[in-house]
């Protein structure tokens, strides 16, 4: 595949995969988050109504109980007691006239009707006139407490009185019609073991009197000395449950808290349905059996309100009522902001998918053009063409390179088309010359030729028996002089072939030691050069080492500022804890200052109560009202009394918590300054460690560049061993050459030897032969020699005095031959 | 006086203050009480015997108080915050007793006052006028104009 294609091809491939796995797994962790969140909100508001449940009833109770043991109830039970056994047999029906029949106001107001007295009635019934005395401060109390009913009951289960008036007023709890209902069973629930000292509970239950609305009730003694003389009963204010559980703060649009029974009937009207569903809708979940006590539960829920739901409950036990507080959303509402995140994060992902093929397109477009138009150049240029034009050298990119890369070839073929042209011009002269030199060769052979040819017809007259003549008699001066000349030729030839000949010995030894020498030196220099590669590499690993040690200690250090960081950042934790808890001292001392003021209020109020009892009892019968009041006031600051007296105790217990809190936070900002400092200590010999390391790496690297100096040096002694031993051995095969001919002048040793004898025999007549010596430089063979030869070199000094002891161009034939050799050397 | 006996007589109730003197309780009949008021420090006058305090300011007028424990013969009260001063009605006269706190007012069935014990000199089994056994504790009822019968114990 084209580079052009696989560029964004494989940009756009990487994109895919690293947005898609981001993006799911963020929306996986959000998933999580969003549902985790969701339950923890209504496991809060689930525990949150439990607990204003527990409060509401607990508040209840304690009211009952107070009410009940409130003077005015007793006072005024035995009133009602008193004028009901008045009222003789016909009690009930006359009552429930009066109050209900003749009740001016419709049910559900009859609470408005104080009395039935009329003011121009000439009988006076002292029922109505107790009605009168109490019913207005009973009614506020109920009202002001929000029962929803009050009930006075004597011992026998008449209900001789009924703030609200229902059709339960005037009535026998005992009979077939009310025994079994709530209140019925908490007047049972109390007189039958005789129960005083605690309030008696009825759950919630379809009530006749109220249209089988459901009630509950809750009961307890008037007790006095002589036990039990009557029961309150209130019927519990659904209405305040109701606000309770209608607040939906926090549960979105669809979520909601409602209340069950035991067997998962509503106890509280859902919000969300226009029905009433007190003990209508049902919840049927194995979740409420597990969420009892105060065990916060949490799962799903199908069907009620026709949704699938997100719920957690927990139970709430109150006096024999096992109730559960439930906390329910529609899933579907949970998981709309998921369905958002996840279409934001699609959005997203595409518009950075689309973005990052456009730059990857642009990207390879503006490489491969270049590349392309160069493969085309070098195409071309493979097959010869050197007129290509090159664009882009002046780029400063890998493009740039290639294309001077290219141009440097091109030079390349353009300098080797001239250089092969110039190297023919070349050969053609050298080709001339040679021939002009074997035709001076020829010419100067023919002449060597007649001077051999006169020396051989000299030698043949000698060798014809002139040499015992010329050895007895001389001859004539010219030809004794050949002779002598003879003679002395052939002496100094001797002579001068036994020089060589152990001149060539010593050349042999000493190119022989040469050899060894050169043979010697380069096998330690391949040594060297192992060494040294060996070095190399062992440089190479420490470098790589110290570089990694460097390295750690750089990481070591990002690690140590970042531990540094977090001490820091735990000081300034520690130090803002310091000045909370100063703070929670300082409310604690203002809370201080309150509780007293409270507790002065409470004495004060005390004190006026205790005036506004005295005032009412001056007053006296008319002072009796008043007098209930200024003790309920009386009770209640005493209270206020005491609760102050409980929060001072509970602050100065905070405030010791506070004081030791303050010197632990103080003990741990302390350790935790040591640990800074010890970070900065471990900082500084890392930094130490670092720096030491840098500078081994730049040793090393100088010890590097060294030892690549050494490897060239030691390349180049190599070489020039090499060049060494060469010489040498050419050095060898030229001293073997020469001794080859010599020994063509002197065929035999015992010639040699003789030649050598004679040599030192004739050594006293050299002395006149020395002024052909001094001709000698003048002969044409020597000045040959030289000219050919312009360098000084032993060979060439030995033949250049072989050349001079032949004298005046004799015995020419051998150094022809010996000139040739040294050509080819 | 003599008219609050005879409503107690006739409804067969009494209405009580009670107060604390140390760890025993006493109390007085409501009908001769007028105010109940905090302590505040009061004018020491010269030459008073030990159980006259001094005299305070009650709204323009200056009343005497009186520290009932020493009148008791109790050990003195240390004044407090908490304490209050009773003021009474004692035969016309406005007195202010220093008690230790006011504790309750109570309704008590006249059948309930029990005599003094007959142990006591008359003089003084006259400052007692009755014992009420009242929630597990013996609650003493005061006669103040027993208390207080000579004018020189409320006028010093």
């Amino acid at each position: 595949m084209l580079i052009s294609r696989k560029l964004p091809l494989a940009a756009a491939l990487l994109t895919i995969v690293s947005i898609g796995v981001s993006s799911i797994v963020s929306l996986q962790i959000g998933s999580s988050a969003v549902n985790q969140k969701i339950v923890e909100k209504l496991e809060a508001v689930v525990d949150g109504r439990r607990n204003q449940l527990e409060t509401f009833l607990a508040n209840l109770q304690q009211d009952l109980t107070a009410t009940s043991q409130n003077n005015l109830m007793r006072i005024a039970l035995e009133g009602f007691k008193y004028d009901w056994g008045f009222l003789g047999a016909d009690v009930m029906p006359e009552l429930k006239r009066r109050y209900i029949t003749e009740n001016p106001f419709p049910q559900g107001q009859r609470q408005n009707y104080d009395t039935a007295q009329k003011p121009d009635a000439a009988k006076i019934s002292s029922y109505d006139q107790t009605h009168e005395r109490y019913h207005v401060q009973l009614r506020e109390m109920t009202e002001s407490r929000g029962w929803e009913d009050f009930f006075l009951v004597d011992m026998n289960g008449n209900v001789i009185y009924s703030v609200n008036k229902f059709d339960d007023y005037a009535s026998n709890l005992r009979s077939d019609a009310l025994k079994d209902t709530g209140i019925g069973r908490v007047f049972e629930g109390i007189v039958g073991p005789n129960e005083t000292s605690r309030t008696v509970f009825a759950d919630y239950a379809a009530y006749p009197v109220v249209d089988g609305q459901p009630a509950a009730f809750m009961g307890h003694a008037i007790a006095s000395d002589m036990g039990i003389v009557g029961v309150i009963i209130i019927r519990l204010p659904s209405g305040k449950i109701a606000e309770i559980m209608s607040n939906v703060a926090g549960l979105g649009e669809t979520g909601e808290t409602v209340l069950l029974n035991a067997e998962g009937y509503l106890i509280s009207d859902s919000i969300h349905t226009p029905d009433n569903d007190m003990l209508a809708v049902r919840i049927d979940s194995d979740l409420q059996q597990r969420a009892v006590d105060s065990a916060v539960v949490t799962g799903s829920l199908q069907g009620y309100r026709d949704m699938a739901s997100t719920v957690a409950m927990t139970g709430i036990d109150f006096d024999g009522a096992r109730w559960t507080v439930a906390a329910l959303i529609d899933k579907s509402e949970a998981g709309a902001s998921m369905v958002m995140m996840r279409n934001a994060i699609l959005g997203l992902s595409l518009l950075l998918l689309l973005g990052a093929m456009a730059v990857s397109i642009w990207f390879s477009r503006s490489m491969t053009k270049p590349i392309e138009a160069l493969v085309d150049n070098m195409r071309r240029l493979a097959q010869g063409d050197t007129t290509i034009e090159l664009k882009g050298e002046d780029r400063k990119d890998e493009i740039g390179e290639m294309v001077r890369s290219v141009s440097v070839f091109r030079d390349a073929a353009i300098e080797k088309v001239e250089l092969e042209r110039e190297a023919d011009k070349t050969r053609s002269m050298t080709e001339r010359e040679r021939q002009e030199r074997e035709a001076a060769k020829t010419a100067e052979a023919a002449r060597m030729q007649q001077a051999v040819d006169a020396l051989a017809d000299g030698l043949h007259r000698l060798s014809e028996g002139d040499l015992s003549v010329r050895l007895d008699t001389p001859f004539m001066e010219s030809l004794d002089r050949l002779r002598l000349d003879f003679n002395a030729s052939v002496e100094k030839l001797n002579a001068t072939l036994s020089d060589v000949s152990e001149n060539i010995l010593g050349i042999t030894g000493d190119t022989g030691e040469l050899r060894a020498a050169a043979d010697d030196l380069s096998r330690r220099t391949e040594q060297q050069a192992a060494s040294l590669e060996q070095t190399s590499a062992a440089l190479d690993e420490i470098t790589a080492t110290v570089k990694s040690s460097s390295q750690r200690a750089d990481e070591a250090t990002a690690k140590v500022a970042e531990a540094k960081q977090s001490t820091d950042t735990s000081s300034k934790v520690v130090s803002e804890a310091i000045s909370a808890m100063g703070r929670i001292e300082g409310a604690s001392v203002e809370i201080s200052k309150i509780i007293n003021v409270i507790d002065e209020i409470a004495f004060q109020t005390n004190l006026l109560a205790l005036n506004a009892g005295v005032e009412a009892a001056r007053a006296g019968e008319a002072g009796k009202g008043f007098a209930v009041v200024a003790q309920e006031v009386r009770e209640l600051a005493q209270r206020s009394a005491t609760a102050a007296k409980d929060i001072k105790g509970l602050i100065n217990k905070s405030g010791d918590e506070v004081k030791s809190g303050v010197a632990l936070v103080r003990e741990t900002g302390e350790a935790l300054g040591l640990i800074a400092r010890h970070v900065s200590d471990i900082n500084d010999q890392i930094n130490s460690i670092a720096t030491a390391a840098r500078e081994q790496a730049t040793g090393l690297g100088e010890i590097n560049s060294a030892v690549n100096q050494m490897d060239q040096v030691t390349q180049q002694n190599a070489a020039m061993v090499e060049e060494t031993t060469a010489v040498t051995h050419r050095l060898s095969g030229g001293a073997a050459s020469l001794d080859g001919l010599v020994r063509q002048f002197t065929l035999s040793g015992s010639q040699r030897a003789a030649v050598s004898v004679q040599a030192a025999n004739t050594r006293p007549v050299r002395t006149p032969s020395e002024p052909t010596h001094a001709s000698a430089p003048a002969s044409p063979v020597s000045a040959t020699t030289s000219r050919s030869r312009p360098v000084q070199s032993p060979a060439r000094t030995m033949i250049s005095s072989v050349a001079k002891a032949f004298g005046a161009g004799k015995s020419n034939n051998a150094t022809a031959a010996s000139n040739d050799d040294w050509e080819e050397f | 006086m003599q008219d609050n006996s005879k409503t107690v007589a006739d409804t067969g109730f009494l209405e009580i203050i009670s107060f604390h003197l140390g760890s025993q309780v006493f109390c007085v009949n409501i009908m001769s009480v007028r105010e109940i008021r905090g302590w505040a420090p009061s004018t020491t006058l010269p030459h008073s015997p030990p159980h006259v305090l001094g005299v305070i300011n009650l709204r323009g007028s200056v009343i005497p108080v009186i520290d009932m424990a020493i009148r008791l013969g109790l050990k003195p009260i240390e004044p407090t915050e908490r304490s209050a001063i009773i003021v009474t009605n004692i035969a016309g006269k406005l007195v202010g007793l220093l008690v230790e706190n006011v504790s309750d007012m109570i309704t008590v069935n006249t059948a309930e006052l029990q005599p003094a014990p007959d142990v006591l000199p008359a003089a003084e089994r006259a400052l007692t006028k009755a014992i009420i056994p009242h929630d597990k504790q013996m609650i003493c009822y005061l006669d103040l104009d027993a208390l207080f019968s000579s004018p020189e114990d409320i006028a010093a």
